[in-house]
């Protein structure tokens, strides 16, 4: 796998939303939402990258912008090899039908005057799949048998649904095209424990079945890492943490994620009555105007002389076993290698920026 | 004050309620007993639906008096709330029973400023002054850790994050200085950094002024990070209750064993792909329209086997063994 390039790749990627001014007579935009400010980052094909952070802090955003829902202000995304704004217009349709989206709430992401069966069966009609009446009804049955619901439900509307089978028919749908890499956006969050599980577990077995590369997008910690391979830290628009699980949530090297890992709740009294919990002080930024240097520094129990005036980098971090066994041993230490390990960007493990 | 020596400051016995729909009678809480203590914090989780928010709305006077009918008994202080009309209900709000909602968004008026609210909580509890009321906000204000106190009298509920909302919410819940603090979800909207937070002023308030607390959630790790008793609900009905210790080391209830193992744990090292999958019970709750005969989660339950499980409730009683902790269930794990 080690030479494997990866299947999606972002470089220097910006999503800048531009901000009305709220003065009545000021046309002119005064502010810009910097929701995705300077992202480095790839998904390896058949992995599951799990993203993290704080409500506004650019995930939704990040997600749809390596799927291109959403045009970047600046950098790139490649999909597998191929710089996707390159792409014509017909070109990046046929590269859409590769990529789907699991979106958070099942409530609010699916038509509710349309059948399930016909939600499902949008994507076939849409990139022209699975042509005939029969053959399209006969996969909108497999599909529905896959994640769980059955297929006689296909003519019922959402709302005679579940949460938790409402959120396995938006699955269904971003199946339907046969995609390599999906972008699950908060799957869980609006779900109760148990069906949280059932959910997980789907994801985890369609991934083995099909072979499909995740990014799982999740406030939950636990969650992620029950699931994901590789952990992102997102703070203010930047990744400031990524690595290999184990390593990134058991032992952290980024303040931000020390603070994130400590704060949440393990379901035992035991644990919970010996832990030391990092409160942070203070809100998170307007991402409008983040902080000068690092951004986390007006709220980082470290901050220390440098942090207000450096902007600091993702630099490697951890011990040895943080490079990962396999590769250090390698040989072949090409770019995407290199970028295995734990990264961290903090001026604590040294100023750089 | 009699409980000034020692006792529960609200004691629940056999709360029911159940509501007229078009489909008919809704039985959604079923024989609810609890009692609260001074300065303790009982815990009441369960899943969506399973009657949480209807049973602490009950206690408070807050169901539509048309289609609810509640039964049972409610004892605050030496006083029963079961029966109360809305002006004497409305005493005990605030000044008695506090109470914090999951979404600061939609319990917050948005046209009115913070200080205003705050005033009118202060205002309604106790007859003060427009200027003392003023300077007791800011002071509340500063307590639930809002910096800069003066200035942000002036906000409107938008100007201010999630977090900073929901700790106006609690210093409107304590204006009154209620002995018992009822947090419905108060914390599930919020991220986990400012929910730690808020669990950590919670938590020294609760200490400073021995209120009691009801923390209803569905989040096991907040539960065994607070609570000194816990509650399982499920259809209504209390299917296990003991000490945080118990719940969580020795459950008894196949659904509270199914409850924590459907929950991940960020400390287990094992990389995802070598966890087992998280354990699952198939299926939904029962409606409350139709409620199963028998044990209620009969349908869902992977370890049924009782011939009684289909057609006798299962009585919430005693673990032996184990004071305080009660189970309703004809099963009994290996090893208890
Ligand atoms: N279309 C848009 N126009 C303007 N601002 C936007 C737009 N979409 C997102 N934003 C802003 O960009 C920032 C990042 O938003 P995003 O939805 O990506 O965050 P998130 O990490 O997904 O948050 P959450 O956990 O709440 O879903 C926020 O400040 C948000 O208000
Ligand atoms: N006014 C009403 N009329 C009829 N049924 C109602 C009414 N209010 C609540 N219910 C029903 O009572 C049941 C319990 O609702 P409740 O809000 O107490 O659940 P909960 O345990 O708090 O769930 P959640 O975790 O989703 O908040 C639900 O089935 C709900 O539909
Ligand atoms: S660079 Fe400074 S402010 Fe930023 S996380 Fe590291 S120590 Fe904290
Ligand atoms: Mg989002
Ligand atoms: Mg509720």
């Amino acid at each position: 796998m080690a030479g494997e390039p990866p299947l999606v790749r972002a470089s220097g990627l910006h999503v800048h939303f531009p901000m009305r001014s709220q003065m009545p007579f000021r046309r002119s935009v005064t502010e810009v939402v910097r929701a995705v400010d300077g992202v480095d980052l790839h998904v390896r094909r058949g992995e599951t990258l799990g993203l993290v952070g704080e409500s506004g802090c650019g995930k939704s955003t990040l997600g749809q912008a390596l799927v291109r829902l959403i045009d970047p202000s600046a950098g790139t995304v490649e999909f597998d090899g191929v710089d996707t704004a390159t792409l014509s217009a017909s070109a990046l349709r046929s590269l859409r039908r590769r990529m789907a989206v699991i979106f958070q709430d099942p409530f609010a992401s699916l038509d509710p005057r349309r059948t399930v069966g016909d939600t499902i069966g949008e994507p076939l009609a849409i990139h022209g799949l699975h042509r005939g009446r029969r053959r399209r009804r006969a996969r909108i049955g497999e599909l529905m048998e896959v994640v769980g619901l059955d297929p006689d439900h296909r003519g019922r509307y959402p709302h005679e649904f579940s949460g938790g089978q409402r959120q396995r028919v938006g699955i269904a749908r971003a199946l339907a095209g046969e995609p390599e890499f999906v972008v699950c956006d908060e799957p869980i969050a609006s779900l109760d424990v148990s069906v949280q599980a059932q959910v997980m577990n789907l994801l985890v077995r369609l991934q083995r079945d099909f072979g499909l590369t995740y990014l799982f997008v999740s406030h939950d910690l636990a969650a992620v890492r029950q699931v994901a391979d590789r952990v992102a830290v997102m703070y203010l628009g930047r990744i400031v943490e990524i690595g290999a699980a184990p390593s990134v949530v058991d032992d952290p090297q980024h303040p931000y994620t020390e603070a994130l890992v400590s704060a949440v709740p393990a379901p035992s009294p035991r644990k919970e009555r010996a832990r030391d919990r990092i409160v942070l002080g203070g809100d998170i930024p307007s991402p409008a105007a983040p902080p000068s240097g690092c951004r986390f520094r007006t709220r980082c129990p470290k901050v220390f002389d440098p942090c207000p005036h450096y902007d600091p980098v993702l630099q490697p971090v951890g011990g040895d076993d943080a490079l990962g066994g396999d590769d250090a041993v390698g040989g072949d230490t090409g770019d995407a290698d290199a970028a295995q390990g734990h990264q961290a960007a903090c001026h604590l493990h040294g100023v750089r920026g | 004050m009699r409980d000034e020596q020692g006792g529960p400051v609200l004691s629940v016995r056999d709360l029911r309620v159940a509501f007229r729909t078009p489909r008919g009678l809704a039985r959604v809480v079923n024989g609810l007993s609890y009692d609260v203590e001074p300065g303790r914090t009982l815990a009441i989780v369960g899943e969506s639906g399973s009657g949480k928010s209807v049973g602490a709305l009950a206690l408070l006077g807050l169901l539509p008096g048309d289609v609810a009918r509640i039964s049972g008994s409610a004892v605050f202080d030496g006083y029963e709330l079961i029966g109360r009309d809305e002006e004497e209900m409305r005493a005990v709000r605030g000044a008695g029973v506090g109470m914090v909602f999951q979404d600061p968004a939609t319990s917050l008026n948005p046209v009115l400023t913070v200080g205003r609210q705050l005033v009118e909580a202060l205002r309604a509890h106790a007859s003060m002054p427009k200027d003392v009321a003023r300077a007791r906000a800011e002071e509340l204000l500063a307590e639930v850790g809002i910096p800069d106190p003066r200035s942000r009298l002036e906000a409107y509920p938008h100007q201010l994050s999630g977090g900073m909302r929901q700790r106006v919410m609690i210093a409107i819940a304590l204006a009154g200085q209620p002995r018992v603090l009822i947090a419905d979800e108060a914390t599930t909207a919020l991220d986990v950094t400012v929910q730690a937070q808020i669990l950590d002023l919670l938590m020294r308030l609760q200490k400073e002024h021995s209120t009691g607390v009801i923390w209803i959630t569905h989040d096991l790790g907040v539960v065994a990070g607070i609570a000194d008793h816990v509650l399982v609900m499920y259809a209504g009905r209390c299917v296990e209750e003991g000490s945080v210790d118990a719940l969580f080391e020795r459950p008894v209830h196949p659904y509270t064993r199914g409850l924590l193992g459907a929950t991940p744990v960020v400390d287990d090292p094992r990389p995802a792909r070598e966890r087992d999958l998280l354990v699952t019970m198939p299926g939904l709750p029962p409606d409350p329209v139709e409620l199963p005969e028998g044990c209620a989660f009969y349908p869902r339950c992977p370890v049924r086997a009782d011939v009684r499980c289909r057609t006798e409730e299962p009585p919430l009683a005693s673990v032996a063994g184990d004071p305080g902790h009660r189970a309703a269930t004809f099963y009994t794990p290996e090893g208890v």
